[in-house]
């Protein structure tokens, strides 16, 4: 048996096919995104459309080190924003990207469930995934339909970037109204909090006042979906952004869709969310008075 | 710590390669399995070491005395009252204080005995319902004179946190384990064989048949839909019958294994349950070690089929009813309890009307579906959810039928089945008449189980 064990192991581990996302390094890339502990002159906050939508590597370009701490079905609230804050460089540029979006204030988001379920991994665990899952990866494991569907040419791909918080994904084929259906039904079944807005807006003010430079973005994507957002909420988010920036705060301005390929009408294309990061340094030079004024 | 973790694996190479060098003398091998499996279960949370042995401490000195026929009522109540009182303060307190509210709030009275429960009862230690019941096993045969008492503290001790039982089952007796233990021979090449092989079994059943499942049934009861689909509940079900099966029966098989590795043989604990020709077979065929324990401890205590018919089904009722909150303190255990009950009642007033071929397959398949029902109970979070599962399973909601057959957990519940049937076959066993296609054969399966596993799942059964 021991001679047959490696033989079947190389063997499999070469027929089948590199799964174009690996679930132990989905794991590490949670794992690293709670346990890291460098600091970074700015970080996005946000839910799956940041964290799949910046490509942050890109920021270095500028000199400028930058983490994506996304996370699915994310809320920006006070907690996240806190552990957001604890990666800014006191010395560095403290600019925390946050983003929004009618999903933000729903019901099932301001749990942020996912955030705290990768908190809530035992330290043993946490060392696990983000030390060995990266070095085991050959060992992924296959679901039988996912192999299937490779080879028929459907496959969802999503590559972690451990180092950035960044997640580079898309779908083939593409398919932009495939998530308008779960939106609307969430958007049906659940109710736009309020409340959760508002402590959102004061977070934001206070995060202002205590010296970081907050701005906020709504994240671009199918024009269908963004209608869907507003005529469900009543154009919350529309407000909400007008309210805050007439207050001072930087709120990136409004994308044109047609710009953007979103592969299920909510989140980017791998190649649209390096736009869309380009977009956004453009934004920051243009934006000059805050690096200057941090520059001093 | 799970057998399917990476700390296992650490844990268990390093048990084996010291074992040889301790295993000869008599106080270092007790020594050794005790000292691992306070490792092993402390790895968990080590504070519950000492729940397991005190209530283990109380149960040997109670046998010291019931062996020597003194107070033996007494020192056996003193046992049942530690190992069930533990029982209810960590795992039953909030389901009966919960359930005394609701009962006063019924009768317009106000009370808060939920909210009294001291936070440390509201943590369940794993495995407590396994360890109580091996302890108590154990005074009670002490206390019928079927069983001789352990020698000394740590031979008790040793037998039950024994590692491969002890948070998960089978639910093993004294009488049965402690000889074996006091064996000191080192098993033989074809033994080990043997239970190398058995362990990757079992844990082929559970990492890639049970895990691949559960990740549908899990989807599934996170937001549970009554209007998913009328099939995809159905498919959902089934997907669950046998994820339940495989997960369970996938521990008890490498808890066999590694057994067997130690030179103990442990007792099955499934066999071919969904095979079963009736509701009574099933019962002689699933967790046979849980069984077998309400079986002599509760059914026959109370006089099982010895005082009448009716006498035997009010018992049967009570053993099936106590065997459901085994399981879980919450209402959906209980109905499920009730349920299988019910059939056994129903089957036992129709004994004489399944015997016919056509009739007891009919009867066989009847069994099947019906249990697969009653799952529902077994795995909804609460009666809500419970009512909402029945009410998708049997109302028409549209699925497409491609939807399903292009999951990932269809082509595993195909070849769960398949394997099942293999299993069933013994074409598994007639394998070892060719060794080298056998060696192929166990390598393989270490292969598929690294690269088809499912996401990594805790074992169904340590949650009660």
């Amino acid at each position: 048996m021991l001679v047959f064990v490696p033989i079947w192991i190389v063997l499999l581990g070469f027929l089948l096919p590199r799964l174009p996302s690996s679930p132990m390094l989905r794991e590490a890339f949670w794992a690293v995104k709670v346990n890291d502990t460098k600091l970074y002159d700015i970080v996005f906050v946000g839910d799956s459309r940041i964290y799949r939508g910046v490509d942050t590597k890109f920021l270095s370009q500028m000199n400028m080190s930058a983490f994506n701490f996304g996370f699915s079905s994310a809320s920006p609230d006070s907690l996240l924003i806190t552990h957001a804050l604890k990666k800014l460089n006191p010395k560095g540029l403290k600019i925390i990207v946050i983003g929004v979006s009618a999903n933000s204030f729903m019901t099932s988001s301001i749990n942020n469930t996912h955030f705290k379920s990768v908190q809530a991994w035992s330290n043993k665990d946490k060392w696990i995934k983000t030390n060995i899952y990266p070095k085991l990866n050959f060992f992924d494991h296959h679901a039988l339909s996912d192999i299937y569907k490779f080879y028929k040419g459907e496959a969802y791909y999503e590559n972690y970037d451990l180092m950035t918080g960044y997640a580079a994904s898309d779908r083939y084929p593409f398919d932009s109204s495939s998530a308008l259906s779960p939106y609307k039904q969430q958007f049906e079944n659940e109710s736009y909090s309020y409340s959760a807005e508002t402590a959102f807006k004061s977070k934001v003010l206070q995060l202002k006042s205590l010296g970081y430079e907050p701005i906020l973005v709504r994240m671009p994507c199918a024009q269908s979906m963004i209608n869907l957002e507003d005529s469900a909420t009543n154009n919350s988010v529309k407000k909400l952004l007008t309210s805050i920036s007439n207050q001072g705060v930087l709120v990136m301005p409004t994308f044109n869709s047609s710009d953007f390929l979103s592969y299920d009408g909510s989140h980017l294309s791998s190649q649209s969310a390096r736009h869309f990061t380009e977009l956004f340094m453009q934004y920051l030079k243009d934006s000059t008075s805050i690096l200057d004024e941090r520059n001093k | 710590m799970l057998f399917n973790s990476i700390p296992f694996l650490v844990f268990i190479v390093v048990f084996f390669a010291i074992k040889p060098l301790v295993w000869k003398r008599d106080s270092s091998r007790w020594w050794w399995i005790l000292l691992m499996s306070c490792l092993f279960y402390g790895w968990w949370d080590w504070r519950f070491l000492f729940l397991l042995l005190g209530t283990g401490t109380v149960d040997y000195f109670c046998g010291k005395f019931l062996h020597k026929d003194y107070y033996k009522k007494f020192f056996l109540w003193l046992s049942i009252v530690s190992n069930i009182g533990s029982l209810i303060i960590f795992k039953y307190s909030l389901f009966l204080a919960e359930s005394l509210d609701a009962i006063f709030l019924y009768f317009g009275l106000s009370s808060h005995f939920s909210q009294s429960i001291p936070a440390f009862s509201l943590v369940l230690p794993v495995g407590i319902s396994f360890y109580t019941f091996n302890s108590l096993s154990y005074t009670i045969d002490l206390y019928r004179n079927k069983a001789k008492p352990a020698d000394s503290w740590l031979h008790f001790m040793a037998f039950i946190s024994f590692f491969p039982h002890l948070v998960a089952g089978p639910i093993i007796r004294a009488r049965d384990i402690l000889s074996q233990l006091k064996r000191h021979e080192i098993i033989n090449s074809l033994e080990l064989y043997n239970g190398i092989k058995t362990c990757i079994y079992g844990l082929f059943q559970k990492m890639v048949l049970a895990d691949n499942l559960a990740v549908y049934v899990n989807n599934c009861f996170d937001r549970v839909d009554a209007s998913m689909g009328t099939l995809s509940w159905w498919f959902c079900m089934l997907a669950f019958s046998f994820q339940i099966y495989f997960d369970f029966n996938g521990y008890s098989t490498i808890a066999r294994g590694i057994a067997k590795i130690c030179g103990i043989h442990f007792k099955l604990n499934f066999n071919h349950p969904y095979l079963a020709s009736g509701f009574s077979d099933f019962w002689k065929r699933w967790h046979i070690s849980l069984s077998s324990f309400f079986r002599d401890y509760v059914y026959i205590s109370m006089g099982g089929s010895r005082k009448g018919k009716l006498r035997a089904e009010y018992n049967r009722w009570i053993t099936m009813l106590l065997s459901g909150l085994w399981h879980g303190a919450n209402y959906t255990f209980l109905l499920w309890g009730a349920a299988h009950a019910l059939m056994l009642s129903i089957e036992n007033a129709l004994k004489g009307l399944i015997k016919g071929l056509l009739t007891a397959r009919l009867w066989r398949l009847f069994t099947f579906i019906v249990v697969v029902l009653t799952w529902v109970l077994f795995r909804s979070e609460s009666l809500t959810d419970a009512i909402n599962v029945y009410t998708g399973l049997f109302s028409w909601h549209n699925t497409p039928v491609k939807e399903i057959v292009l999951t990932n957990a269809f082509i595993w519940l195909i070849l769960a089945a398949a394997i099942e049937w293999i299993d069933w076959r013994s074409y598994l066993s007639k394998l070892s008449k060719f060794p080298v296609i056998e060696a192929a054969f166990f390598a393989l399966l270490i292969a598929i189980t690294i690269y088809f596993r499912g996401p990594e799942q805790q074992f169904i059964y340590f949650q009660f």
